[in-house]
Formats: structure tokens, C-alpha cells, sequence
């Protein structure tokens, strides 16, 4: 039986690391991107093994900047996926940043159908504070030229950065709103290592408090639902028809291929991650679905997944569809659970969702959950 | 006269806190070389880490030693006693075991409040007392103007007082010498049936509880039947012996010794302070005089910070219930704190020094419930009940009223502090009962101050006004009825029962505010707006709300984070464990203790 699968790609190069960023990337060299290219396409050839019977219809190239490979090495990536999966494409995504020279045309070309770009403000200082190589002026530039040849762009915006006010988050919504039809709003939310958490700790800056985020967060959302866009989950919202297909994939607990180092899968109930050093994985060591770190997904962590990644969806989890999968009664399972949660989380025509207007508490709702 | 009992001194140290007596009772015991200087610590006789950090005497431990003297080895049985409040009865029966005591007075300081006190105790006892001052190696010493404030105020002659200094080891065969030549000998009658007093017991993990014993009369040997008088109970002895400090089994003590007395007993409360063990046949027909049930002062509820923990928190108790016989508990359940035990103390101290070894030496982390004392409560119904846990209070339309303990208080301080110090004990709903002047330096004011107000914060509040200057000593004093009211805390519309007290109905208004208050601060944002009230009955007095979360999320969560979210989350769940689920309410443990906090401005 052939069944439809997402991939996902990494591309662990950027030109220079972020002041909040503690994604797995390092520094480009045209060799080593090569090299790397190389370890790539060897890991498409021989994961293609184990994927003879699955069809990948959405591809997602994320990172690190995937716009910084040269035209050459993103073909050949293509051209790889194209000759050993079998592809039946509905979506095809890169992301991309504002400050790299690319050609959306020749991007287009090789049929890369969506962009995401990691615009996340276009206020100039704070595109500096957060370490950003564009200005807002770039940023315009590269969304009107994208726009003119993908019909799918969608836009990264950041909210709750240090110094931030509402004033900054309204002009960037509404600028934006005009540019794409898909946009990512992120809570920035830092990790201990990274140097912007460093600057806090040294009481630099600080971050705006819950109220805050919250605040600018229901402000992002009447700007855009104002603009015809729609939340289809706490940080996505897209005009209608413009979802990300491969994003869903994630929140509806379907199946993804990961290629790439650092990347993550989720193959036959199985999730894994494989090995983030890029001289191992050249080397041909240690990468793809067989060597990598492996986790069985058990039942009940897949009922708590199924759930967790349901609540992030406006519409919430399909209750009927749960039963079946995992042969249990949801109501009755969860029963003080939701009655605990009335005013929060509502149970309405076989679907169990978070009240409109308090999706921002998901991980609160979500742990409730757990047993 | 019994030439046996002529060679022994039994006598104890008494002193004002940090006077010396833990170092002096160290310098004699050099001296006599009891303990090679090798095995010396600091202060000997405080054996557990709390006693040596807080520099005060929970546990009794005696010694015995040898000294020769004229040419003549006597024996020395060194008896030391609690240095606190909490401990009044167990320093008496101490005392009891003695015919002598040595009173220190620190050069710099002169007479305190426990001086007095414990000076008191030790004539009440009929002691013969031996003035010793102490610190005559420091520059502001005044021995002098210290031994005219022994003369007058304790009217004791102190014109032969050794001048010692303890820490630096001087005149310290002085002080012994005084003790062959001005104690008397034990008088007791060997040929009478053994008459032995209980002043201590502790739990030994081999030899269960052990006696701590003086032998008035009569003997006692392994193999011997013995009684204890007050309950009846008897045992076989299975060893007798004396402290050199450590446990010495000896073939038998005799009339005047200090030993011990091991009869495999599993319960230390077989072993009160104060009883009197005499032989189960043919043995003495009248108990010494003294013995006294103690009775607990101060209660509380203790629970696990983690419920799964009560068993842990059980067990605990019941090992340190083996070497304390003053500590009362009993399981208890609590709407708020679940499964855990209504526990019985001498005071604040005792206490907290209870609460500290739970974590210390068990490792158990801890909720306890603001201290309380023991109301009677006369019911309509002509019906009396005792309630130690504010929340068993019954309903106002039963009560006819409620009586509260009440103690008498002695604060000992400089002049300069009296109007401060009868500001404090007006508030604290004191009745002035007297006012004395010991000298140009140091007044005594007697005040009858309910129990309560001590426990609450009486005595902080009292070295905060008084800059540390001033002492207090209390006893129990009867009971008084007064204007009593239960003070609730709701939660989001449920009374918390773990937060409820009893407190006069004047200052309810005040320290229901300041606790709702501390406890909105406390109790972190959740999902729901959590309104805190406090309640008298069913009159709401103060009002609080605890907003409600917007925001708790993980703002991203793609392919990569899905495991990493999942077991985030675990991580959140577990920190919210540790906290106490009252309906739809999470409470941090810190919360129940945000109401103890003590705050001059309440």
C-alpha cells in the first residue's frame, strides 16, 4: 500500500548566526556546502530504499538559510529527490532570507513552489538588536520580488523581542499583511546558550513580560484576520487555501521523512534525529533512518502527542478519529480532565478544541493531559 | 555516712545563653581527663549539628569523671541541661538528679534573664550553688560589679567565685575544687529499695531506650526486674552502666551514681523524664517527687511537600519520636495538604528544630502549617472539646466560648526599652501584672500574655523593638476566654482548610488583608482567576485575585520539537506536582508559609 509522506530537508549553512538563534548551523564555505551537498544526495539515494512504497507530496527545504546554496547545489538536491522518491507534489517549500542574493525565477524553475521568508521584523533597530543582516527597505525589495513569482509566500515575523512596543509589532503586521498570504508569527523564546539570553542575564535588555506577549500576540491576530488572513494554528495564520500542507503534517501527527543532519523524522511510529555533526555525516557516518538516534513512539505517548499537537489547532482534535486510532473512548478517558478545564477547552460536534480566545494557553491545557 | 557516696559529686552547669557553660563543661572534663584532648570536639556535651550550630543544649548528656583531691579520687557526674524555654521541665528533673550546680555569669554581661531563672530553679531544687565567673580574659570583664550582682540580686555569696575564663582554660581546677569542697555528697540510703530518677532517656538502636538515671536509693544490676512508677510497666534489665562520656556497662550502680539503665525497652515513652524505676518486687513504695507529664504547647501540621512522601514522613517521626519523648503527632488529613500529622511541641523552638532534622537527616521536604496552641471551646451544649487545628473549630452558632492558653511572661531588659517593650505586650493583648527593678541596669516587667501572641511573632518582634536586649521566659498560666474568631482563606470560592486560624476578632481585619496579600503574591497566575478571600464565618473581609494566565505556549513546535515539547512538558507536570492541588488550584508549598512570615507593620 502506498502511502503519502512529507521531507524534510536540512541546510545547516547561514551567513551568520542570530542573536536568538540556537538552531543547528554553521558558516558557509562554498567546499564544504559542496561536500555536504554530496553526503545529501547519497542519503536521498539510500534512504529511497526504505521509501519504495511512499509517496512524498509535500517537501519542506528549512534550516539554517537554504538560500544561501548556490543555485547549482539546490538543483542538484532537486534533481536527486526527483530521481529516487516518488514524488507526487502538492507543495514545495524553501525558506529563505531577505538579506540573500537569490533568484526567485531560478528558484521557481526548479520547481520549489513556496517561500517562507525570515523576515521577523521591519523595524531597522530591531532587526539590528536581534543580529539580522537586512534592513526593512531589503525586506520589502525581496517580498515584492518573491511575490511577483511565487503565488505561496509566506513571512516569519517575531514578536515580544526586548524594547519591543506595540507601535513596532502594528507596523510590521500591517506591512506585511499586504506582501504575502501566509505568515509565522514566533514568541521569541530564547535558550540559555544563545547570545541575546546572555545579554539579558547581563541585564542588557530584557524580555517584555507574559502580559506583554499576549498583548501583542492579539493584536498581530486582529491585524491579520483584518487582512483576510485566518489562524489555522497558534502561530500560523494564511489566507484561505494557503496553509502550509507540510506544516499540518506535523500537527496532524502524520508521517515525515527527515533528511539531513540535526534533521528530525517520524517513520513508522518511530521518531528520530540524525547526528548534527556536519564532518561525520560528509564522512557518511552516522546519518539517515538506520543509524540514527531512534525512539519508539509508545501508545500512550502517542495518544499524548495526538492530543498536544491537536490543541494547537483551532480546531482542535477529531474525536471520532482518535477513537479509532488509539481504540479508546476520549470523553470518557479524559473526563475530569475536561470538566477541569470548562471555559478553556470546549467539546463540541465530535471535536475537542481550545476556546478561541485562550489558544495562548496550549502548553497549560496540553498537561493536563498527561497521566 | 556512707563513705562510698562521700567520694561522689553529682552537679550540673547553669547559665544564660552564651555565657559558657558548653565550654566550661568542655575545659572540666579536659581537666579530668575524661576525653584525651584527641577525641575533643568543640563543645562536647552538644551533640547533635543543630545544638553545636545554634549554640544550644537540646539533648542532655552526662559525664562522668575522676579528680584527685587531697589525695583522695572522687567521682565527678556531670549532669549538663537544655539551655531553652521549651525546656523548663527537663532541665528541673536535671536539676533534681543533682546535689550542686555551678553558676556562671559571663564578666562582661553580668546577671540575665536565665541566669535568674535558671539561679531560681536550681534553689528551688535545694542545690547548693557555686558562683563562677567567666570571660575574665576579656577587656570589658568586671568581675567586681558581676559578683555584687550575685550577691544582690540572687543574694547568694559570691566572694569566693572563681574568676575563670573557660576558653582559655583558666582557674578551671579552682572551680572543680569547689565543687569536692562546697557540694555535699549524695545522701541517699543504699540499703533502701532502689529509687532510681529518670532525667534523660534516649533510643539506642541495639539496646532500645536507655534511662538516663541518678540512683537515690537502693541498686540496680543486669538481671534485675525493674518498674517504672508512673505507668506501672516493667522490664528486665538487661544492662547498667555509666558515661565515660561514652556508654560504660558497669556491674551495678548504686545509691548516688549517675549511669544508665538498658532493659530493652521499645518505647522511649516507657522511659518519661521525671518517672521513678524501682525494682517490680518488694520495690520502694513512694515515686520521688517531681514527676510531671509534659504536655505539648505549641501545635502544627506537618505534611510531605510531595504526598507520595507521607509514608517517608511517618516513619521519620516515629525515629525521632524514639529519643523524643516530648513530641506528640497524630495522622491528620487535610483538604488542601493531603495526608499528614497534627504534631505536638514545647515551643517554637522545639519545633523548628523538629522541622529541621525531618529535612536534615531524612532528606523530606516539608509544608507545615502555621503554629497554633490548644483552645478549649465550651460548646452551648455545656460541652467542652480541646481543638489544636483551627480548622476543627466548631461553628460559631455552637460556641459559647472559647478559652485560650495563656502564659506568664518575664521580660528581663535595660530600662531604656520598658515603655517600647509594654507597647508590644498591649498589643500583643497583655495584662500588666508587675514591674520590677533588679538594679540601675535591668528591669524585670511580668505581663499575662495569651500563648498565641507568643507564638506568633512575639519574640521577633521583641528583639527587633529591644535590639536584642531584651530576654523573655514564659510558663504556662491557665486559660482565659477572649474575643476569638476563626479566620478563613478561601480559594477561588473554597475554604482552605491548611490556611484557617484562630485570632482575636480585632485584628482579624488586619492579618486577613495582609495574608491575602502574601498569598496572591505567593500563589502563581493559572488558567483561571483565582479569587483569595478571607473570611470570619461567612462574612467576607478581604478580597484578592490571583489574574488569570494569558499566555503559556510553545510558540513553535515543528518535526524537531515535538519530542522535546513532549517531555518539557513531563518536566512542567513534575514541578507542578510538587505544588498542592486544592480543587482547581495549584499552591506552592511557600505559600502556606507566606502566612507565618513575621512583619512589624501587622
Amino acid at each position: 500500500m502506498k502511502t503519502t509522506k512529507g521531507l524534510y530537508i536540512h541546510i545547516p549553512f547561514c551567513a551568520s548566526k542570530c542573536a536568538y538563534c540556537d538552531f543547528f548551523s554553521v558558516s558557509q564555505d562554498t567546499e564544504t556546502m559542496e561536500n555536504y551537498v554530496n553526503a545529501l544526495v547519497k542519503e536521498i539515494k539510500d534512504s529511497s530504499l526504505m521509501h519504495s512504497n511512499d509517496i512524498v507530496d509535500t517537501i519542506y527545504i528549512g534550516g539554517g538559510t537554504p538560500s544561501v546554496l548556490p543555485l547549482y547545489l539546490l538543483e542538484r538536491i532537486v534533481n536527486a529527490l526527483n530521481k529516487y522518491y516518488h514524488l507526487d507534489l502538492s507543495e514545495f517549500t524553501m525558506e529563505a532570507n531577505p538579506s540573500s542574493l537569490f533568484s526567485p525565477q531560478s528558484v521557481k524553475e526548479l520547481g520549489i513552489d513556496r517561500l517562507s521568508l525570515g523576515v521577523q521584523s521591519l523595524d531597522d533597530r530591531l532587526l539590528k538588536l536581534i543580529g539580522r543582516r537586512h534592513d526593512s527597505n531589503e525586506a520589502i525589495l525581496t517580498l515584492e520580488r518573491c511575490g511577483s513569482v511565487f503565488s505561496k509566500l509566506s513571512a516569519d515575523l517575531m514578536i515580544g523581542l526586548p524594547t519591543q512596543l506595540i507601535d513596532d509589532v502594528e507596523k510590521s503586521v500591517s506591512t506585511i499583511a499586504s506582501l504575502v498570504n501566509h505568515v509565522s508569527v514566533y514568541m521569541l523564546k530564547l535558550s540559555d546558550s544563545v547570545p541575546m539570553a546572555k545579554n539579558i542575564l547581563k541585564g542588557a535588555y530584557s524580555l517584555p513580560d507574559d502580559d506583554t506577549f499576549a498583548d501583542f500576540y492579539d493584536r498581530t491576530y486582529d491585524l491579520l484576520k483584518q487582512s483576510g488572513f485566518k489562524r489555522y494554528e497558534i502561530s500560523n495564520f494564511a489566507k484561505p487555501g494557503y496553509e502550509s500542507k507540510h506544516n499540518l503534517k506535523y500537527w496532524h501527527r502524520e508521517e515525515y521523512i527527515g533528511l539531513g543532519p540535526a534533521a528530525h523524522g517520524f517513520v513508522n511510529g518511530v521518531r528520530y534525529v540524525n547526528p548534527s555533526d556536519i564532518k561525520s555525516y560528509v564522512a557518511g557516518k552516522n546519518y539517515g533512518n538506520r543509524l540514527a538516534e531512534q525512539i519508539v513512539v509508545a501508545k500512550e505517548d502517542a495518544i499524548f502527542e495526538k492530543i498536544m499537537l491537536a490543541l494547537r489547532l483551532p480546531e482542535g482534535l477529531d474525536i471520532n478519529a482518535f477513537n479509532n486510532e488509539f481504540q479508546i473512548d476520549f470523553c470518557a478517558r479524559y473526563r475530569d480532565v475536561i470538566s477541569s478545564l470548562k471555559g478553556i477547552l470546549k467539546v463540541k460536534s465530535g471535536r475537542a478544541y481550545i476556546e478561541e480566545d485562550k489558544l495562548l494557553l496550549e502548553s497549560a491545557v496540553a498537561r493536563e493531559f498527561l497521566i | 555516712m556512707d563513705a562510698r557516696q562521700d567520694k561522689i559529686r553529682n552537679f550540673c552547669i547553669v547559665a544564660h545563653i552564651d555565657h559558657g557553660k558548653s565550654t566550661l563543661a568542655d575545659r572540666i572534663i579536659e581537666t579530668t581527663g575524661a576525653v584525651s584532648n584527641r577525641d575533643m570536639k568543640e563543645q562536647l556535651l552538644d551533640s547533635m549539628d543543630i545544638e553545636r550550630e545554634r549554640g544550644i543544649t537540646i539533648k542532655l548528656t552526662p559525664v562522668r569523671m575522676f579528680y584527685n583531691h587531697h589525695g583522695e579520687e572522687y567521682t565527678l557526674n556531670l549532669i549538663d541541661t537544655p539551655g531553652h524555654v521549651d525546656f523548663t521541665y527537663e532541665v528541673s528533673r536535671s536539676l533534681a538528679a543533682c546535689e550542686g550546680a555551678i553558676l556562671i555569669v559571663d564578666a562582661t554581661q553580668g546577671i540575665e534573664a536565665q541566669t535568674l531563672t535558671n539561679a531560681y530553679l536550681a534553689i528551688d531544687n535545694n542545690l547548693e550553688i557555686i558562683p563562677v565567673i567567666n570571660k575574665i580574659d576579656l577587656l570589658s570583664a568586671d568581675p567586681d560589679s558581676c559578683k555584687k550582682e550575685i550577691e544582690e540580686v540572687i543574694g547568694l555569696d559570691a566572694s569566693d567565685a572563681p574568676l575563670v575564663s573557660a576558653k582559655e582554660g583558666i582557674n578551671i581546677d579552682e572551680v572543680i575544687k569547689q565543687v569536692i569542697d562546697k557540694l555535699p555528697p549524695p545522701s541517699g540510703n543504699p540499703d533502701a529499695p532502689l529509687r532510681a530518677l529518670i532525667f534523660d532517656s534516649a533510643y539506642d538502636n541495639y539496646k532500645g531506650a536507655i534511662c538516663n538515671v541518678r540512683i537515690v536509693d537502693g541498686s540496680v544490676k543486669a538481671g534485675d526486674k525493674i518498674k517504672m512508677m508512673a505507668s506501672g510497666k516493667t522490664f528486665d534489665c538487661t544492662e547498667v552502666g555509666v558515661f565515660s562520656p561514652n556508654m560504660l556497662a558497669v556491674p551495678v550502680l548504686q545509691a548516688g551514681d549517675v549511669g544508665y539503665i538498658a532493659a530493652s525497652i521499645k518505647n522511649v515513652k516507657d522511659t518519661a523524664v521525671g518517672d521513678t524505676i524501682t525494682l517490680a518486687e518488694s520495690g520502694a513504695s513512694e515515686p520521688l517527687p517531681g514527676y510531671k507529664k509534659v504536655l505539648p504547647m505549641v501545635f502544627a501540621g506537618i505534611y510531605p511537600a510531595d504526598g507520595s512522601k507521607y509514608n517517608d514522613l511517618r516513619e521519620a517521626l516515629e525515629k525521632l519520636n524514639l529519643n523524643d519523648a516530648a513530641l506528640l503527632f497524630e495522622p491528620e488529613t487535610s483538604g488542601a495538604l493531603g495526608y499528614g500529622f497534627r504534631a505536638g511541641f514545647l515551643g517554637l523552638l522545639h519545633m523548628e528544630v523538629i522541622e529541621e532534622r525531618l529535612e536534615r537527616e531524612f532528606d523530606l521536604d516539608l509544608v507545615t502549617t502555621a503554629p497554633s496552641v490548644s483552645y478549649k471551646v465550651k460548646k452551648l451544649n455545656g460541652e467542652m472539646i480541646t481543638v489544636d487545628n483551627p480548622s476543627h473549630l466548631p461553628n460559631p452558632a455552637e460556641i459559647d466560648e472559647i478559652l485560650e492558653p495563656v502564659v506568664a511572661a518575664s521580660i528581663y531588659t535595660p530600662p531604656e526599652y520598658v515603655g517600647s517593650i509594654m507597647d508590644l505586650c498591649q498589643e500583643k493583648r497583655g495584662v500588666f501584672i508587675t514591674l520590677t527593678y533588679l538594679d540601675s541596669s535591668r528591669v524585670k516587667i511580668d505581663y499575662r500574655i495569651p500563648l498565641a501572641e507568643i507564638i506568633y511573632d512575639f519574640f521577633d518582634a521583641l528583639k527587633s523593638r529591644t535590639r536584642g536586649y531584651a530576654s523573655l521566659e514564659y510558663e504556662l498560666d491557665g486559660y482565659n476566654a477572649d474575643d476569638l474568631v476563626k479566620l478563613d482563606f478561601l480559594l477561588n470560592g473554597d475554604p482552605c482548610d491548611a490556611l484557617s486560624l484562630i485570632v482575636h476578632r480585632d485584628k482579624a481585619y488586619a492579618r486577613g488583608r495582609r495574608i491575602a496579600e502574601r498569598l496572591k503574591e505567593a500563589i502563581p497566575r493559572q488558567m483561571f482567576e483565582i479569587p483569595i478571600q478571607a473570611a470570619i464565618g461567612s462574612k467576607i473581609i478581604a478580597r484578592e485575585t490571583v489574574k488569570a494566565l494569558r499566555k503559556d505556549v510553545l510558540a513553535k513546535c515543528y518535526g524537531g520539537d515535538i519530542t522535546r515539547k513532549k517531555k518539557l512538558l513531563e518536566k512542567q507536570k513534575e514541578g507542578k506536582k510538587r505544588m498542592r492541588q486544592f480543587g482547581s488550584v495549584s499552591i506552592p508549598s511557600e505559600a502556606f508559609m507566606s502566612i507565618l512570615k513575621f512583619d512589624e507593620n501587622d
